[in-house]
Order: structure tokens, then C-alpha cells, then sequence
């Protein structure tokens, strides 16, 4: 029948940090979401953190899957992480804007500048680390 | 083949009537069918996104209270009516499942909504959002009752 919802994940360093790469498939829906959520949900048991989804062979998301992303975001962050998206057709990203979600959770072009964003994340946490100390004074 | 032209006459008025099983398989479909009738309809493909959107929220959630309510993946007792009005689509789900006035009343379009924490209960927002006109109705006996309208963009929207 139809393609309906799939997914690979990965494990790659960028500059020494580990990053999971989640490539998806198919639509996420009410009938598909419970795939992404265990597995976002097994890599954050596992204390992965940096997550990027792959969005590229996606071609639907409703509140059902948009509730899997907003729920993993804050567990992510409050762990020093993030969870980025990568890689929209026109029109996921058009659902993501017309929800207002574009604006709560970082999308990238492609995979290789999420990746470059985490670098940066990293930098600017290191940053903040070493200058914070110094403040208390 | 597209469906005939609404433009100055009454005559021909399709009503579509689809009956499903209360399972979330059946929503690629019932997406797909929306999306292509919208096109068919002219409305743009931001409207036609919509329009697939909220269907999907509708049934979704038609399906997730008829299942709680009766455990029957098999028995067809979702109805989906769509209904080409000469300047609107009028779409109308039926179901059988858990009244849901209060949910309906607390939804409040998506712009008005600033707690995005929450990782359910989406769906009512998203309908309030994007169709034109909504009404929902409980009745003891027939049960829910989600009607909403989505004027058609060649065509002046009546006041409210």
C-alpha cells in the first residue's frame, strides 16, 4: 500500500560531540507517532541529547507527531542538548509555520548545518562555563 | 477530471458521504481525498493543506473517542459528510464517541495560544484556526456532531 512511516538513525562525531542523526520517512500521524516517540524517547534514556531529525522523505506531520517534537524539545534542553530539524520539504514546513512551530524549534536547511549548529551550541556552552565564574564576583 | 463548475448555477451539488472504522489507518486516505477535492474546488494549496489538516485532526480524534468508548477497530461507525456548497465545502463528522462540549469550548484558536509545552490535544485548536465557521453539537443518543465550513477563496465571505 502506501509508505507509511519509517525511520534510520545514526550515530555521528562532529568535533568530538556525539550527535543522533534520525532520518524519517512516510507521515507522522496519529497512527504512526508512537515509532519517533519510542525512539526519541530510547536515545534520551540512553542520555543522547543532541538529536537532529532528519526530515527529507517526510511528506505530512499533524498535532499527533508536532506533540512527539514539542515534548522531547524541553526534556533535550534541559540536559544541554537540542533537537533540531533538518532538511522540511515545502510543504512540512508550511504546516510548521502555519502552526506557529517554526518559530519554538530551530530548522535547518540541511543536515550539515544542524550539525554546524551543535558545534556552535557547544562553543558558546564552553563559553559560558568558563565566563560564568568570573560574574559571581 | 475536475468537478463540475459551481459558477451561477444550483443544479449539481455533490454531498460525499464516507463511513470508516474506527481505526487511524484510514487517515492517509481520508487526507489524500480532502486535499484533492479542495484542489478540484480552487482553493489554494495553503487552503487545501488546511483543509487535509483538519480533517485528519477531526477523525483522529473521532477515532481515539469512538475507540475508548466502544474497543471496536472493525465496526463502521465514523461518518464523514462533504458537502459542496456554492461558495463553501461543509464537512461533517458523526461519531459515536465521548462528549467532548467542554474541550470544544476551551479550544482557542492557535494564535491565541501561547503554552506550546503541551505535547496533545492540538486538534480542536487547529480546526478553530483555519476552517471558517465551526459548530459542535452532543446528543446523548446520536452523539457528536463536528460541523465546520471552509468558504471557497473565488467566492465573498458573508459576515459573520
Amino acid at each position: 500500500m502506501f509508505k507509511k512511516f519509517d525511520f534510520s538513525s545514526t550515530t555521528e562525531q562532529v568535533d568530538g560531540i556525539s550527535v543522533q542523526i534520525v532520518k524519517i520517512e512516510g507521515y507522522l500521524d496519529s497512527s504512526t507517532f508512537r515509532q519517533l516517540k519510542d525512539h526519541l524517547q530510547s536515545l534520551i534514556d540512553q542520555e543522547q541529547y543532541r538529536i537532529i531529525v532528519e526530515f527529507g522523505r517526510l511528506n505530512y506531520i499533524s498535532s499527533a507527531g508536532l506533540g512527539v517534537l514539542m515534548g522531547m524539545l524541553h526534556e533535550v534542553r534541559d540536559n544541554d542538548g537540542d533537537l533540531k530539524l533538518a532538511n522540511m520539504s515545502n510543504k512540512v514546513r508550511n504546516l510548521f509555520d502555519m502552526l506557529g512551530f517554526s518559530r519554538l524549534i530551530r530548522i535547518y536547511d540541511d543536515c550539515e548545518a544542524a550539525k554546524q549548529a551543535f558545534v556552535e551550541d557547544q562553543e558558546r556552552l564552553a563559553h559560558k562555563k568558563t565566563v560564568l565564574p568570573e560574574d559571581d564576583y | 477530471m475536475g468537478l463540475p463548475s459551481m459558477s451561477g448555477s444550483s443544479l449539481f451539488k455533490p454531498c460525499i458521504a464516507i463511513e470508516i472504522a474506527p481505526n487511524p489507518q484510514f487517515l492517509s486516505l481520508l487526507r489524500r481525498f480532502a486535499g484533492c477535492l479542495a484542489r478540484d474546488l480552487g482553493l489554494t494549496e495553503e487552503e487545501a493543506l488546511q483543509l487535509e489538516l483538519c480533517l485528519d485532526e477531526a477523525c483522529a480524534n473521532s477515532i481515539e473517542g469512538t475507540l475508548m468508548r466502544t474497543r471496536q477497530f472493525d465496526s463502521p461507525c465514523i461518518r464523514i459528510e462533504l458537502s459542496v456548497q456554492t461558495d463553501a465545502l461543509e464537512i461533517t463528522i458523526r461519531d459515536s464517541g465521548n462528549d467532548f462540549t467542554s474541550a470544544f469550548q476551551k479550544a482557542t484558536a492557535l494564535h491565541e495560544f501561547t503554552d506550546r509545552t503541551r505535547k496533545r490535544g492540538y486538534g480542536l485548536q487547529i480546526i478553530k484556526t483555519f476552517m471558517d465557521r465551526v459548530q459542535y453539537s452532543y446528543d446523548p443518543v446520536k452523539g457528536n456532531e463536528l460541523r465546520f465550513i471552509k468558504f471557497l477563496s473565488n467566492h465573498p465571505r458573508p459576515s459573520p
